[in-house]
């Protein structure tokens, strides 16, 4: 899911720092706005940033492809506006350390996942109404499932369309789209443990949820 | 995180700690000289090879018109012959769906394998990303503190 140095042109990389800077502005501001305890959400963000850098390691092989967690949706739900932020600095971390991912297409990276994490807590949100497990149930679900599925067309979407003219069109749009397909597994697994989550914490920490 | 937080930030490290990274998903490309022709083996973190990419290489004369392309086999390997009297820098593209890395060759060296970077033993991995994960994990404990006071 992550986009290596390399495989994208210049101008998208920029235009990807561009985008996740005035995002990232954008998110910290209505954070700061929304929040009646901004250094409590600032404390769960590390967390959850934390755990999102660590999940990229668990590597689940799919041949020809090779997935691993993203947990946009649940970071959406948990983090809200802080989502954006938090999966931003731990791309960083996972291309500074490891190599995972890479310096030049950080922002497209963030945009990809963080992106996804907003729209999944959007939904969550549309979708969860008032109150009972049954809506939680389900908006946990589609949050989960929409956080994996949104960030797989953004990251298809920008590799199809920056395909380089020396590079096998048709080979590599099949590719995108046997990686796309590879994800769907991982969507269904990620809507169950982000209700699942859910449900939980509106049992016992239902302040937790955003 | 209202009752107590420090019990919660504790429990979150200590899930981490045990979550620790033992797989790894990034792509790799190790070549190596065979007689005259570059040998490629490209793969993700974990072993599993990168089966079917796309592989580019340029010459150092020409570096942005391709010299081959080709198409790695089931097992992630490639081969071709440089010309070395063209250029002895290289640079190797492999890629699937976005994944893969580009490599430069140095033919100029008697060593046989060159491109090794990034390979880090499973206990280097777990180190690195303890150190990552307690820094966000401090940051935590850091505004905790502060909600405290």
């Amino acid at each position: 899911m992550h986009i290596p140095d390399g495989m994208l042109p210049g101008e998208i990389c920029a235009a990807g720092y561009a985008g996740s800077a005035v995002l990232t502005w954008i998110c910290i501001k209505k954070a700061r706005s929304s929040s009646e305890d901004p250094a409590g959400i600032v404390s769960r963000a590390s967390v959850m940033a934390a755990a999102f850098f660590v999940v990229s390691w668990i590597h689940i092989p799919l041949p020809p492809v090779s997935v691993h967690p993203i947990l946009a949706g649940l970071m959406g739900i948990l983090l809200g506006w802080l989502s954006f932020p938090a999966i931003l600095v731990g791309l960083f971390f996972q291309a500074a350390m490891f190599g995972h991912g890479g310096f030049t297409t950080l922002g497209v990276n963030a945009l990809s996942m963080g992106g996804a994490a907003l729209l999944a807590w959007a939904l969550y949100r549309m979708l969860r109404g008032k109150s009972g497990e049954r809506a939680i149930l389900i908006s946990g679900f589609a949050a989960g499932f929409a956080g994996v599925s949104f960030a797989v067309i953004a990251v298809g979407t920008v590799l199809i369309l920056t395909i380089p003219a020396y590079i096998n069109t048709g080979a590599e749009v099949s590719a995108v789209l046997a990686m796309a397909a590879a994800h769907l597994p991982l969507a269904l697994a990620e809507g169950i443990f982000t209700a699942l989550v859910a449900r939980f914490l509106l049992r016992v920490k239902p302040d937790m949820l955003m | 995180m209202h009752g107590n937080p420090m019990k919660i930030l504790l429990s979150s490290a200590a899930l981490l700690m045990l979550t620790a990274p033992v797989f790894g998903h990034g792509a790799r490309v190790v070549w190596e000289m065979q007689d005259d022709s570059v040998h490629i083996s490209a793969s993700f973190d974990d072993g599993q090879p990168l089966a079917r990419a796309q592989v580019t290489v340029f010459s150092g004369a020409a570096p942005s018109v391709p010299y081959i392309v080709g198409m790695t086999d089931e097992n992630g390997e490639f081969s071709f012959l440089p010309d070395k009297e063209k250029s002895l820098n290289w640079d190797v593209q492999v890629r699937s769906a976005g994944h893969g890395d580009i490599v430069n060759l140095s033919l100029t060296e008697e060593s046989t394998v060159k491109n090794e970077q990034g390979k880090f033993t499973t206990l280097q991995i777990v180190l690195m990303s303890a150190c990552v994960v307690w820094g966000f994990i401090g940051t935590a404990f850091f505004f905790a503190s502060r909600r405290r006071r």
